[in-house]
């Protein structure tokens, strides 16, 4: 208990001094900002030392900045860092601190020289240049290998940014009391907000400036933690697992994901209370606390270990690289083309179906393959594995194919999934989306992977650092992944010119930065580029910089990650030059790889996570099971809510999202679910209105009817009907509603109730809900105007009580709706009398004139929906 | 005859703000120079830019207005795009302006509204109007008299103007159009800048007419509500101080929005008053309110007579009213549908729709009065079968119950006095007044 009040007084104590040094962070990140435009300027002079590769390294992170605007400030990116793996904003942050640090001669050298112990002692330049990776490098050195694998408490990496130490230890320690503390809960705004804040500090230590890199890095790290932090895993729960799949056996594998996600930065945490206050009690026990917590955790963590590094997938595009490294040359003979290229262009060639698409295409692949040939990647680049992926936006029919296609290429796959969404910079989807794809994956990637990690350290040994070796993993995993992504978002032709010319720059940055590390050698084009690329930085900068410092305060799982999104387009508006309307939303879909065909709605609350997604030959069996279940209304209206978001989240808008739609309003209406309904109506008015077929006439024929019974007024209903088509006027049903829409405005219940019976289709659900009303206005007029009685039989028969039993004998019919019309004509205060002389019950109209009211319906609920009543929703769990 | 009244009203003119421009004295060659060379055309828009300085100067809102004009027929437009092209630092002589008002950015913008709008490129015209009607709104604001009233309505009549021909561009361009959308919200601006108290209350009038215009074509009418609230619950300004032009069209659009309400009486009185102050010299302005007024009449139970649709050319009610006239339901029937579109467009369909109720009560007073000739004593009761009869004879075939519930619902809303009695089928008239006045009954249910 004493503990806790104490550890909360240091909370907040340690919010604000993070709140301080976020401050330090966003002037360090101006400065910094201000230092990069001049690419003259002293970093390269001063830099280009024999490694003048850390030049291109450094402003590889800047270059590619800009393009992944949304993180682009390193002040709005703390706030962003909701769960685990978007700690990647801060470590932004930081990596920008750092780097600015690293800039400063005294602190840097100091930074680097004592933090890593093995801070590349061959490059002493590099010491002052000390750009983000290298420190990053040699920080995670210490903190990932060390500390997890050996689980020693290391000492901090005194170099780096003193002021950090103090704040990070205790925030995570906040953290880690609020996630135990709420564990089952799901992201509390304010909490999260802290553990947010923390997340940055801890980070910093662990995570390289680059901050594409920091990504994989959690991952990477999440993949070599998983042993030491058991504690973690209830939080993972908590946070992580974004839709908790029913589904048996996807779940173990997207929990592994979640908790792996979690373990980095618990991990971090972690490493950072241990590193930094050992001796601190508050630690120990907030440690104590989330050990308590992670029991369960500890079975996922177990089979971590064997968790498929689908980073190391990415390490594929990394050994292209080193490869490009010895053929840099190559790109001065444009004229040779690898074999794997051709095949590749074949490949891309065979999925066209048409001419119009191959043309599209071929020149398409010009365009990529020119790029290519002038970044000088052309030969770097894997072609076998170059995602097809960009075609398939082009070629929007072939999509379930193109699926198909990238599911047997299968590391194509997964980077094209994750490319859907690293071009924008959307990391922290990124790294959620890729480790459940890769996890949902595992058994498919596994070779791939293998190979990937018996291959990187090589690649990395030739540097002959000694510190990278430790590092092997991290940094093969995250660089290549990083490029492999943007690679694929290059070849998409949707971001535009100035897009993918920011690509290629940052794919050069990579490049020369691989080759400059080796061979120093920069072209003038590369210097260009690079210029252009600084200048970008700038205008990015002074767009997301004094936004992003009022942000830290507002995180929260969710929220950031719409806000990431929000800026993420905004920013992508800003660097290209273009209104947020022109984006490209095309390179910004998902494409889902989900094979479940169940699966349980919940709304997002943040981007979607591909491998969650059904694509859509799945969500055809998912319909097609839906509309042959037996199971009740609530089960289908779930999975076609599922359905419905699927389809939304990968922008389908066909014949068969029509359909989804179709089938969900007819079910609705069925089940008397009109808010549903309405929302499946909207939807199909748009999707008609694009011209994608459908029961456009059945659909016009509700919305009228609708619109009529909720007393929309007339000025809607005039322009409506004014936009029905002369066709439209002769279908059945839409005549039947026009007739319906006359008789309720003369309110002429005789027609009105003959129209009922005669009801078109699903109009019948739809004209339930204006019986009561028409009934009650009927009987009004009826007992005004009829003197001095009036027969039940009749009434029955006018009001359509009698509808029912129609199929039955006559006398049964007659009976039947007497007696429903007797009842209905008390609960409504009608006087019903017998009338001997003819033995019928009669309506004693002037009595009733006079006490006629409409009873408050029965199944009303305080709060407005009977739908949603306790018992329903119990039932339906 | 309310037709005739019109006759009577009042003839005021409704002052057409480019028709009666002043025409400036050099406005003479602007038609004829459209090349000449760079020193010409700098010439000429020194010129131009004179006049504005001198209207400036001289407090002249008329001048201004026609030299701010854009669309109009006799505009300066042509001749300042044609010097602005020619013309050395056009921008230079446009920012003379600045030494009498801080305008000269406001008319570089507007000048290069005119280029654009000469080269049809409407989109950018609105674009650069835009940004000029908002600096002039500014600079509007701190004059203290009203004296630039007219140029202000002449700017925002050209940017609904322009904003309605730069959406049909972006239509044709497959954008998504939404000039006039922010034309609107610049007109409600410039509303709230001349909606309070003050001497330029009285141009406050105008803009909300330009803001209906706005709001009916956009289809967002209910915006309209906040403007009318300001504008009649304000005690400051009496409404008949308002231009007649204005208040005419005013109370022709409150009365549609009446008419869309369903409160006849008081679209009645809206589009009678529109009506009396129109001049009737502007026949299509007559056209447009007898449009909405003749079915609102109709539907109070006051019949037009036939020569004015045919003035008018209103030849889409003659049916209807005939059919009123005759009770026959096959024609009313005919005519809504042989005009629907126009009516469902138009949005009268519903008013005439409720129309049938009166024609089946004109058929009843018919066959009451033809069973009076035969027999008084018994008039006031009509028998079903006789009903029915006389609707098929007009091709109408209803049986009982359907006729039945038609005369229920005629009594229950007092279209008919009496009741009906079941048992033995007939419909008992009231002796005193069966088929009371309609005048304000039809809005009753």
């Amino acid at each position: 208990m004493g503990h806790t009040i104490i550890a909360k007084c240091f909370q907040l104590f340690h919010q604000a001094i993070i709140y301080m040094v976020m401050d330090l962070q966003i002037i360090k990140v101006v400065i910094m900002a201000t230092f990069s435009k001049a690419s003259t300027y002293p970093p390269a002079s001063v830099y280009s030392g024999p490694t003048g590769a850390w030049n291109n390294q450094s402003y590889n992170s800047y270059g590619s900045y800009p393009s992944y605007g949304g993180y682009s400030a390193p002040n709005s990116s703390s706030n962003l860092n909701a769960v685990s793996a978007q700690s990647q904003y801060q470590q932004e942050c930081q990596q920008w601190a750092d780097y600015y640090a690293s800039l400063e001669p005294k602190v840097q050298s100091a930074t680097v020289t004592s933090s890593a112990p093995g801070t590349e002692p061959d490059i002493p330049s590099a010491v002052s240049l000390c750009t983000s990776t290298p420190t990053y490098a040699s920080v995670v050195a210490q903190g990932t290998s060390n500390n997890f694998y050996s689980a020693v408490n290391q000492p901090p990496p005194p170099g780096t940014q003193p002021s950090w130490q103090v704040p990070a230890p205790s925030h995570f320690e906040t953290a880690s009391q609020h996630l135990s503390s709420t564990t089952g809960t799901i992201n509390n705004g304010s909490q999260w907000d802290t553990a947010l804040m923390q997340l940055p500090v801890n980070d910093s230590y662990g995570q390289s400036s680059e901050h594409f890199q920091q990504v994989q890095n959690n991952n990477s790290l999440q993949q070599e933690q998983q042993d030491p932090l058991p504690s973690s895993q209830q939080d993972t729960h908590v946070t992580h697992i974004p839709e908790p799949s029913p589904s048996d056996h996807q779940k173990p594998l997207k929990f592994h994901s979640s908790v792996q996600q979690f373990t980095s930065l618990e991990a971090s945490k972690q490493r950072m209370s241990k590193l930094q206050i050992p001796t601190n009690p508050r630690i120990t026990q907030n440690l104590g606390v989330v050990i308590s917590n992670g029991p369960k955790g500890a079975l996922p963590d177990s089979s971590k270990p064997q968790k498929p590094a689908y980073i190391s997938i990415r390490g594929k595009s990394s050994i292209n690289k080193v490869s490009s490294d010895d053929i840099a040359d190559a790109t001065l003979q444009p004229g040779m083309f690898p074999p794997s290229l051709r095949a590749y262009v074949e490949r891309a060639l065979a999925l066209c179906k048409d001419d119009a698409q191959k043309a599209v295409c071929q020149d398409y692949l010009k365009e990529i393959i020119t790029q290519a040939s002038c970044d000088g990647s052309l030969f770097s680049k894997d072609w076998d594995i170059e995602p097809l992926y960009a075609l398939s936006s082009m070629l929007a029919k072939g999509i379930s194919k193109q699926v198909a296609a990238s599911v047997k290429l299968d590391s194509v796959s997964t980077r094209r999934v994750k490319s859907r969404w690293e071009p924008v910079g959307e990391k922290l989807e990124d790294i959620k989306d890729s480790i459940d794809a890769d996890s949902s994956k595992t058994e498919v990637l596994e070779g791939s992977k293998g190979q990937e990690f018996a291959v990187s350290p090589k690649k990395w040994e030739k540097q002959e650092t000694t510190w990278i070796n430790q590092q092997q993993h991290h940094i093969t995993s995250t660089k290549p992944s990083k490029r492999g992504g943007q690679k694929i978002k290059k070849p998409d032709p949707g971001t535009g010119g100035v897009g993918t010319s920011s690509e290629s720059d940052t794919d050069l940055d990579q490049g020369g930065f691989h080759l400059g590390s080796l061979l120093t050698t920069e072209t003038p084009e590369e210097k260009r580029k690079r210029q252009t690329r600084t200048k970008r930085f700038e205008r990015s900068k002074e767009y997301s910089g004094p936004k992003g410092s009022t942000k830290p305060k507002l995180q929260g799982n969710a929220s950031s990650r719409r806000a990431s999104a929000i800026r993420l387009v905004m920013s992508v508006g800003d660097v290209n030059g273009q209104a947020v309307e022109d984006i490209n939303w095309d390179s910004l879909t998902i494409r889902g790889t989900c094979q479940e065909i169940e699966k349980r709605y919940l709304r997002l609350t943040s981007a979607p996570d591909p491998s969650t997604v059904r694509p859509e030959d799945v969500l055809r069996k998912a319909l097609a099971m839906v509309q042959s279940t037996p199971k009740n209304y609530l089960y289908k209206c779930e999975q076609l809510k599922s359905i419905r978001q699927d389809l939304t989240v990968q922008r389908i808008r066909n014949e068969f999202t029509v359909q989804v739609y179709e089938t969900h309003a007819r079910m609705a209406l069925e089940a008397g679910d009109l808010a549903e309904y309405n929302q499946c109506q909207a939807q199909l008015k748009g999707l008609y209105s694009e011209g994608i077929s459908g029961s456009y006439n059945e659909f016009t024929a509700y919305s009228l009817l609708y619109m009529v019974f909720q007393n929309v007024n007339n000025r809607d209903l005039l322009s409506s009907m004014a936009r029905l088509s002369h066709a439209a006027r002769q279908d059945e049903a839409v005549r039947h509603a026009l007739a319906v829409r006359s008789a309720v405005a003369t309110g002429n219940y005789t027609s009105f109730f003959r129209l009922y019976r005669t009801a078109p289709k699903m109009s019948s659900f739809l004209m339930d809900l204006h019986v009561e009303r028409m009934r009650f206005e009927a009987v009004k007029c009826m007992s005004r105007s009829y003197r001095p009685t009036l027969p039940l039989s009749f009434m029955a028969r006018t009001l359509g009580f009698s509808s029912l039993s129609l199929v039955n004998g006559l006398d049964e019919k007659e009976s039947d709706g007497l007696e429903d019309c007797e009842e209905w004509l008390k609960t409504h205060g009608a006087q019903v009398v017998y009338e001997s002389s003819t033995n019928e019950l009669m309506l004693e109209t002037k009595m009733s004139a006079a006490t006629l009211f409409m009873p408050e319906p029965e199944d009303v609920v305080p709060h407005g929906d009977a739908n949603l009543a306790v018992n329903d929703f119990l039932t339906r769990s | 005859m309310w037709a005739r009244e019109r006759e009577e009203r009042e003839r005021e003119m409704a002052l057409d703000r480019r028709d009666s421009v002043s025409s400036a004295p050099w406005r003479g060659n602007a038609a004829g120079s459209l090349f000449f060379g760079a020193a010409e055309a700098s010439r000429k828009l020194a010129e131009y830019v004179n006049s504005v300085i001198e209207a400036l100067s001289t407090q002249n809102g008329r001048t201004l207005a026609s030299l701010l004009a854009i669309s109009s027929a006799n505009s300066f437009c042509e001749l300042v795009a044609s010097a602005l092209e020619l013309a050395k630092e056009p921008i230079k002589i446009l920012k003379q302006v600045d030494k009498h008002a801080p305008l000269g950015d406001m008319l570089s913008n507007h000048t290069k509204c005119m280029h654009s709008y000469q080269q049809r490129r409407y989109v950018e015209a609105f674009n650069a109007l835009e940004k000029s009607a908002n600096m002039f709104l500014q600079e509007f604001r701190s004059w203290e008299s009203a004296w630039a009233m007219e140029a202000l309505h002449t700017i925002v009549y050209e940017l609904r103007t322009l904003a309605q021909m730069a959406d049909r561009e972006m239509v044709a361009n497959g954008k998504i159009p939404d000039k006039l959308k922010g034309a609107g919200s610049f007109l409600m601006k410039v509303f709230g800048a001349l909606a309070g108290k003050g001497p330029k209350r009285v141009g406050a009038l105008y803009v909300t007419c330009q803001l209906f215009k706005v709001y009916f074509k956009l289809g967002t009418v209910h915006l309209c509500r906040s403007v009318i609230r300001s504008i009649e619950t304000a005690r400051v300004f009496d409404f008949e101080e308002f231009p007649a032009r204005d208040r005419v069209t005013y109370m022709y659009y409150t009365g549609r929005l009446e008419v869309f309400n369903d409160n006849f009486m008081g679209a009645e009185k809206k589009l009678m008053y529109a009506l009396r102050h129109c001049h009737s010299s502007k026949r299509t302005n007559v056209r447009m309110i007898l449009k909405y007024l003749v079915p609102v009449k109709l539907s109070l139970g006051t019949l037009p007579k036939e020569w004015l649709l045919q003035k008018y050319n209103l030849r889409e009610y003659l049916n209807v009213v005939r059919a009123l006239r005759r009770g026959d339901i096959k024609l009313l029937r005919h005519a809504l549908h042989a005009n629907e579109d126009g009516f469902l467009r138009s949005g009268v369909y519903l008013v005439l729709e409720k129309l049938e109720q009166q024609v089946y009560r004109r058929l009843m007073k018919k066959i009451h009065i033809i069973q009076k000739l035969k027999d008084p004593a018994r008039a006031h009761q009509i028998k079903m079968e006789v009903i029915v009869k006389a609707l098929s004879w007009l091709d109408i075939n209803m049986d009982v119950e359907e006729v039945e519930c038609i005369m229920a619902i005629l009594i229950h809303k007092n279209y008919i006095k009496g009741y009906f009695s079941h048992k033995s089928k007939v419909v008992v008239l009231s002796k005193q007044d069966p088929f009371p006045k309609l005048n304000g009954r039809a809005n009753i249910l």
